[in-house]
């Protein structure tokens, strides 16, 4: 059975160290929290701007759902400033993958939403006075904060999809993975004009 | 030595009866262990497919509370698959003409999932 904690840990494995969220990145959000949590609000009704003016990420959400979403996003954002990056932090945003699952969210959608959040920090953090230099650096990290959060929704979303699979028919996770042997070279001919080189 | 005992099961299976055309034995992840199947027939993709009916099947049994499962058999227009626990390693899967007489081939077929078992 594949729990969120086997999930957290293989994706730390498999990231290099130096793409993944580092103690100095946190450390950098600490030191700018206060222009941070200044920019939450834009970039709440930003975000909720963007996602509701798109058929597709719109489709997601019922009805008057927005309120109780910004209010996540509020959640989520304070969090992220204030921290700390703990286990329990890590594996909130690998949870998440299982809420993407239920809710319809794809992969597309989250990470084209994390591009717009850098977006916004990179314009917002300028005008909110800090130098190119700062904010790069500062940006830089949230980089990082995005491949490692979208690397574990992303890799969260894929191993419980194969989860549910698993529990529902009985078949082992090696069988799977066999019959994934057995057809990718299928799958690999079938598709073979799209090759560049 | 395994392996020859393991053919030597499928050996005297298909030759028990004319009924019986192929048959293979592969693991519970879909690896196969031995076979006499047809050379039309891609062996990696029956081992699998083998091994998924048979959990599919016991998960089916399970929610629906019809207790161990037996084996399972597919009725097609040129004959009948049959896919049966051989033990907690491996599953036997034997292809049997359409006019089989099924009584005699369910019997050989529990036989060599016994003496499977066994070996394994």
């Amino acid at each position: 059975m594949t729990t969120l904690v086997d999930i957290m840990n293989n994706v730390f494995q498999a990231m290099p160290e130096n793409t993944r969220f580092s103690e100095s990145d946190a450390q950098k959000i600490q030191e700018n929290s206060t222009v941070l949590l200044d920019l939450g609000d834009g970039l709440i009704s930003g975000f909720y701007n963007t996602v509701f003016s798109h058929t597709a990420t719109a489709s997601v959400f019922e009805d008057n759902e927005r309120p109780m979403r910004e209010k996540s996003l509020t959640d989520w954002w304070k969090r992220t400033v204030n921290g700390p990056f703990s286990d329990e932090y890590w594996a909130w945003q690998t949870y998440v993958g299982l809420l993407h699952i239920k809710r319809g969210v794809s992969n597309p959608m989250m990470m084209s939403m994390w591009s717009w959040i850098l977006d916004y920090l990179n314009k917002e953090l300028v005008q909110a006075g800090l130098s190119e230099t700062e904010t790069n650096a500062l940006v830089m990290s949230f980089q990082r904060l995005s491949s490692t959060t979208s690397s574990l929704i992303g890799d969260s979303v894929f191993r419980f999809y194969l989860e549910a699979l698993i529990n529902a028919t009985g078949f082992k996770s090696s069988l799977l993975e066999r019959m994934v042997k057995n057809e990718i070279d299928q799958l690999l001919q079938d598709n073979a004009q799209y090759r560049l080189t | 030595m395994r392996t020859d005992a393991l053919s030597e099961i499928l050996s005297d299976l298909n030759s028990s009866s004319g009924d019986i055309e192929a048959s293979a034995i592969v693991s519970r992840d879909g690896l196969i262990m031995a076979s006499l199947l047809p050379s039309n027939v891609e062996e990696d993709r029956v081992a699998a497919m083998s091994a998924a009916l048979l959990a599919l099947g016991e998960r089916s049994g399970k929610e629906v509370d019809r207790g161990a499962l037996d084996q399972i058999m597919i009725t097609g227009q040129n004959g009948f698959m049959l896919v049966r626990d051989a033990g907690e390693e491996a599953v036997l899967t034997v292809l049997a003409k359409k006019d089989a007489k099924l009584g005699l081939v369910f019997l050989d077929i529990s036989r060599a999932a016994k003496d499977i078992a066994k070996i394994l």
